[in-house]
């Protein structure tokens, strides 16, 4: 009986040793076992944007619950027409203006942080954009100490109108911080092109025979009038934001997204030209 | 000369030692029962059957093992298995799907922070015009 006991004991120590192993090989690796970079502020900014989006998606959440109470109150009081309708309405008007208003608040500083973060934009540019995003950030602070306290129905009438002029400037400065970011990511992308193009001419200059060198320069020469066409498109997509008359921002993007649009393809085809270079 | 085998009294006087010898080998002899009993066959039984269960444990384990890191690749997206296909590639042709990568994820038609979708006519009554 005790040998059997030994035999068992050990057949039950090497299957817990051996699946603790294949446990551990399982395992994806932990971030204590990685190599941990040293925090820079970008990488600060990326993750204050991460925590920002879950926040912004929670409050939209939040804010969705709230319109529908609203909505329901709303359609209460119009077949009641009673006092404790019409005070389940105010309440629910209040609780939905305060709501909708952090929206926009997390919103606004989403904006704030992405255009810090988006390298690519003219630096005049990215100033007055963020002037405006401060400006609509102030603006909706204000909005949040109105609606602080109870409010009765003409006062709440009064903050309803009121908001429903000044959204439009909100409207319009999100559609500046849009078109910029849009324009900042592609002209970010159009300058890694050009120095990647620049690096493989420099490395493949002496790479093979006569008749290679002579083919590699005539696609490198297409390769270069295709990135020149997308500069130009580029800066004349930025002077039309930069000299915007009175024109609103959200109806210069919605007309720049098809030019945007010609932009990233050509770049694309530059990048599938330098592929074919390199498989000369 | 007389066969000293052939001597009946000899043997008479002998024939006790004779039968005692032939009655003490089936003594000599261990029984049966014991041939049962003893540990030695019985515990290499238990070690022989203890490692077979063990290789077979051991081998299911790592059969398990391999099927789940084989189904992990499933999961990973295109982009990433085409980053792991050119981890050997020069450091031009990374270069060069990094920013295949990028260019696809910067798509113009796709607004990364398009406007809230709220409701700007949050009233009590509606606005006169």
């Amino acid at each position: 009986m005790q040998s059997l006991f030994r035999v068992l004991t050990t057949i039950t120590i090497i299957l817990a040793a051996s699946l603790i192993m294949v446990v551990a090989w399982l395992q994806p690796p932990t971030a204590q076992s990685q190599t941990v970079p040293p925090v820079f502020d970008t990488e600060q900014l990326s993750t204050n944007i991460s925590q920002l989006k879950i926040e912004y998606r929670a409050e939209l959440e939040a804010y969705r619950k709230e319109e529908q109470r609203y909505q329901i109150a709303k359609v209460q009081h119009e077949k009641l027409q009673t006092l404790s309708s019409l005070e389940e309405l105010v309440r629910s008007t209040q609780s939905g203006m305060q709501t909708r208003n952090q929206v926009l608040r997390t919103y606004f500083e989403l904006l704030r942080l992405r255009l810090q973060q988006q390298p690519g934009i003219d630096l005049d540019l990215k100033q007055k954009a963020s002037g405006a995003v401060v400006a609509r950030i102030q603006l909706l602070e204000k909005y949040k100490q109105t609606l602080q306290p109870t409010l009765d129905k003409p006062e709440l009438q009064e903050v309803g109108r009121t908001f429903a002029e000044d959204v439009r400037t909100i409207e319009d400065t999100a559609y500046q911080v849009i078109s910029l970011l849009a324009l900042g990511e592609l002209q970010t992308l159009y300058d890694k092109t050009l120095q990647l193009t620049a690096t493989i001419k420099s490395e493949t200059a002496t790479q093979g025979g006569a008749l290679k060198i002579a083919q590699r320069d005539r696609a490198f020469g297409e390769t270069e009038r295709l990135l020149t066409q997308v500069k130009t498109e580029v800066s004349d997509i930025e002077l039309r934001l930069t000299n915007r008359s009175s024109q609103p921002y959200q109806t210069l993007y919605l007309q720049g997204v098809d030019d945007l649009d010609a932009v990233s393809n050509q770049l694309a085809q530059a990048l599938s030209y330098l592929q074919e270079i390199l498989q000369l | 000369m007389k066969d000293p085998t052939l001597n009946q009294t000899q043997f008479s006087q002998e024939k006790p030692l004779f039968e005692q010898r032939v009655e003490s080998k089936p003594e000599a002899m261990p029984p049966a029962s014991d041939l049962v009993e003893n540990p030695r066959p019985r515990r290499s039984l238990i070690f022989v059957i203890g490692g077979i269960v063990l290789v077979v444990l051991i081998a299911a384990l790592l059969i398990l093992a391999i099927i789940f890191r084989s189904a992990e690749p499933e999961q990973i997206s295109e982009e990433l298995i085409e980053t792991m296909q050119t981890e050997s590639s020069s450091p031009l042709q990374l270069r060069l799907n990094e920013l295949k990568a990028e260019l696809r994820t910067a798509d113009p038609n796709q607004e990364e922070l398009p406007f809230p979708p709220i409701n700007r006519q949050l009233l009590i009554e509606p606005l006169r015009q």
